[in-house]
């Protein structure tokens, strides 16, 4: 292979992994849980710092989903259609108590529903609402949910045990 | 007669706006990098947010001085909670002076507000809001907490002592 | 009749009736601790001061018989400052129990503390301490402490059951309720003294601790533990049935009620109920176990047979009959009577032998067939094969059933359709059971011992494949009866 060739591949090796160590949310947050959202987005919790790519305007640009803030029954739908315009290794971050089980309106009488209901949520995030970092917390779950850590001390009996045969 | 003011031409030329950005973004990189203590980013694993001692976070219950717990399953919480996330099974105790006391305390931390109404309705100092914040789980943690982790979690070193205990009230003759 | 004045609104009242009994006919409010109109009159309590005009003192409401003209008035301010204090005289040596008595929201300190009430405490010394958490017998706790001696459970005892166990014990102070040495609380009415003590002092072993009362909801309805049909308020939640207190009823059980009617709530919630209709011991669903029926006494026709308890409603009972008469033609209607030696029994208050709420009506409708036999016959003809099919409107207290088994083995041997409420590991040797409502989940008619019809009617519905016999009539008869997943009200 020519050196040109070799260096792009090089580079596309790299880039491939600058891209797989960065992950892209799409934010689906409203009500009060959203001012907590955009400061785990701003400077004080940035949370560029642990790979989160700033929010994707598309859907299809986005691999974590972060929910939020009530649901209505009626939004049901729509948040499937968006949820499975997601491409790739999907994940699901679900902020706040009114997310994860509908709690602060028991009372009221209103259709509101859990995101259970509706989506796989893979990290729940309780609080009313949660602190932002708590929010960091949960994107390095998710980080490890959609990456999951080499096990070196597996690989390494399974390497032992080949030699030894 | 238009009093509208319409930019000027100039200032529709991308390039000098790409300047100026480029000029604000430097100045501040360069002001970052030599003042790090005063930089707004809070590092956050390594650095950790003060909080103020009022701060509502995850419930606390606390114990008498014999290492029991304080609650007596009076159930007035429950009945003030308004996203009804208190569940209480309340039992009779072979001790005639504390008589009742819960044999289940559970609060479901997914549909808790952290409003704080069940510590303002408890009578005896029974159920505080501690100063940490909730953590959250992936899929499949159980969120219901008990007895064993409201009272007596590590970070709690072994249970926080209630204000005043019933046997102290006694024996004043309230 | 006496015309007097209550809170400036005109009453005419029987003479010798006291004032009291003019505020309770008038329905108009007032503070008494101590007054039952089930019992006589003590006075101790002082909380039912009323003001009349002419007297310079106020005087008590419940011993004070109304004279012709007299104007009484329970709402100047006279009257309040007094009800206030004595209140606080009610309360001085009170401990501070709220959280751990189960009388909180019910109690009577509380309400009128609410209405009356809110001073600042001014007592300096310290409260006297007493007994606490005594047991009294197999039913009743008692907390001396809480007591405010109105002496209500003495009374009870004494005119009442005319048992005379409780009494109070030692002067001022430190006056207690107690019983006599070897001699506990246990006779067949104590859980009433629970019910008209106004505050926590006692307690029923059987509720204590189990709920909050703000936390209950109640529906009125007629116990069907025996054939007295005393008319009784049940409590719950979504969790289940809690208790169950009398409701005053002129005619047939006054203001109280027995201790074995308190325990009918146990059979209806779930732990103890068939979920499910079963086939030997394998659950089938609903639709065809009612098909199955369906077509074993089709095909039975006038040879089918009816075993039949007491312990249904008027209507269901008709229909049922209805059905086996009209539709199969059989006369083979069996009339399961369970306790022969103890049937006429009378306590002289309130129990009766007869533990089935309905049977002066059965009887009245089973008149109108002409045609009924008794277990005896039907026993026979199985045993002769002259009846292959046999439907049992099973009983839905068992526990007063006592010869269950023997009649589940006789009729194992041919095909049963038993209709139960409760399940039971006997039931599984018969061919196919099927779940029906109890007492507290449908409308429907009891008649009692003396002719006299009461209504109950359904406040809960905890299984929901439970028929009653009309649904299950109608569902013979081709209709759809499709129930869905469990529910609770």
């Amino acid at each position: 292979m020519g050196l040109k060739q070799r260096l792009s591949q090089k580079l596309q090796h790299l880039m491939d992994q600058v891209e797989n160590q960065i992950n892209t949310p799409y934010v689906l947050v409203h009500g009060c849980c959203s001012m907590e959202v955009e400061n785990a987005t701003s400077s004080t919790y940035d949370w560029r710092r642990l790979g989160f790519a700033s929010p994707a305007k598309n859907i299809e640009d986005a691999d974590v989903l972060i929910v939020g803030g009530w649901i209505h029954e009626s939004f049901s739908e729509q948040m499937k259609s968006v949820y499975s315009q997601m491409r790739g290794k999907k994940s699901v971050i679900a902020i706040g108590a009114c997310a994860l089980s509908g709690a602060p309106y028991a009372k009221s009488g209103e259709k509101v529903i859990p995101v259970t209901d509706v989506l796989p949520v893979d990290v729940f995030v309780p609080g009313c609402p949660p602190r932002p970092e708590a929010i960091l917390e949960a994107i390095q779950s998710v980080k490890k949910l959609q990456k999951p850590q080499k096990d070196h001390k597996a690989m390494l009996y399974e390497a032992l045990r080949i030699r030894g045969n | 007669m238009s009093v509208v003011k319409r930019p000027s031409s100039v200032s529709q030329w991308y390039l000098p706006g790409i300047f100026v950005g480029l000029y604000h973004t430097l100045k501040a990189l360069l002001y970052n990098l030599s003042h790090r203590q005063k930089m707004q980013t809070l590092d956050y694993p390594e650095e950790k947010f003060e909080y103020s001692p009022r701060f509502k976070g995850t419930h606390v219950l606390t114990v008498k001085k014999d290492g029991a717990i304080r609650c007596t399953a009076c159930m007035l919480c429950a009945t003030n909670c308004p996203a009804q996330c208190i569940t209480i099974i309340a039992s009779e105790h072979e001790d005639p002076s504390v008589e009742k006391f819960p044999i289940a305390y559970e609060i479901d931390m997914l549909r808790c507000v952290f409003c704080g109404f069940c510590e303002e309705a408890c009578p005896v100092d029974a159920v505080r809001m501690g100063p940490e914040w909730q953590i959250p789980g992936i899929s499949g943690t159980n969120f219901v907490k008990g007895i064993d982790f409201l009272a007596f979690r590590s970070q709690l070193k072994g249970g926080i002592s209630s204000v005043l205990d019933d046997q102290e009230r006694h024996g004043q003759g309230i | 009749m006496l015309k007097c004045t209550i809170n400036g609104k005109e009453i005419e009242v029987s003479s010798g009736a006291t004032i009291m009994e003019a505020y309770h006919k008038l329905q108009e409010e007032i503070a008494y601790y101590c007054w039952h109109p089930g019992l006589s009159v003590a006075g101790v309590c002082r909380m039912c001061m009323v003001e009349i005009e002419g007297n310079p003192k106020l005087q008590i409401a419940c011993n004070t018989p109304v004279a012709e003209g007299m104007k009484i008035t329970n709402e100047s301010e006279k009257v309040k400052e007094s009800v206030k204090w004595t209140l606080d005289f009610h309360l001085i040596n009170h401990p501070l129990d709220c959280p751990i008595c189960d009388q909180a929201g019910e109690c009577g300190l509380q309400e009128f503390y609410m209405t009356y009430g809110k001073y600042n405490p001014e007592m300096g010394d310290r409260k006297v301490k007493k007994h606490k958490v005594v047991d009294l017998g197999s039913q009743v706790v008692l907390d001396t402490e809480r007591c405010i001696l109105c002496s209500r459970c003495v009374r009870f005892t004494e005119e009442v059951t005319k048992t005379n166990e409780l009494g109070i014990f030692n002067r001022g102070d430190h006056s207690e309720i107690g019983t006599f040495e070897n001699r506990p609380l246990n006779n067949k009415y104590a859980v009433n003294t629970v019910d008209i003590c106004p505050v926590g002092a006692l307690t029923s072993k059987d509720f204590r601790f189990r709920q909050r009362a703000w936390y209950l909801k109640e529906f009125e309805t007629t116990c069907n533990g025996c054939s007295t049909g005393c008319r009784v308020n049940v409590f719950h939640n979504q969790n289940g049935l809690f208790r169950v207190k009398p409701i005053y009823d002129e005619a047939v059980n006054g203001h109280w009620m027995c201790d074995e009617g308190r325990d009918i709530y146990k059979h209806i919630n779930l732990d103890q109920r068939l979920r499910h209709s079963k086939a030997g011991a394998q659950q089938v669903p609903l639709e065809k176990a009612l098909e199955t029926a369906k077509q074993a006494l089709k095909a039975a026709g006038s040879s089918a047979a009816l075993l039949i308890t007491a312990q249904y409603t008027q209507e269901e009972n008709q229909a049922i009959l209805d059905f086996f008469s009209n539709e199969l033609k059989s006369s083979n209607i069996f009339y399961w009577k369970n306790n022969e030696e103890t049937f006429e029994d009378f306590d002289g208050l309130l129990i009766r032998g007869d533990k089935n709420p309905n049977t002066q009506g059965l009887m009245n409708l089973l008149k109108e067939k002409s045609a009924s036999g008794s277990w005896k016959d039907l026993k026979a003809k199985v045993e002769s094969g002259q009846i292959k099919t046999v439907l049992v409107a099973g009983p839905e207290m068992l526990s007063v059933y006592p010869d269950l088994n023997e009649k589940v083995t006789v009729l194992s041997k041919t095909q049963t359709i038993w209709l139960s409420t409760c399940e039971h590991e006997f039931f599984d040797q018969l061919s196919l059971q099927l779940p029906v409502s109890g007492f507290a989940e449908k409308n429907g008619t009891y008649v009692n011992y003396a002719g006299l019809e009461r209504k109950i009617q359904a406040g809960v519905k905890f299984v929901a494949e439970a028929l009653t016999l009309q649904e299950i009539v109608s569902a013979f008869r081709g209709a759809n009866v499709s129930k869905t997943n469990e529910v609770a009200l």
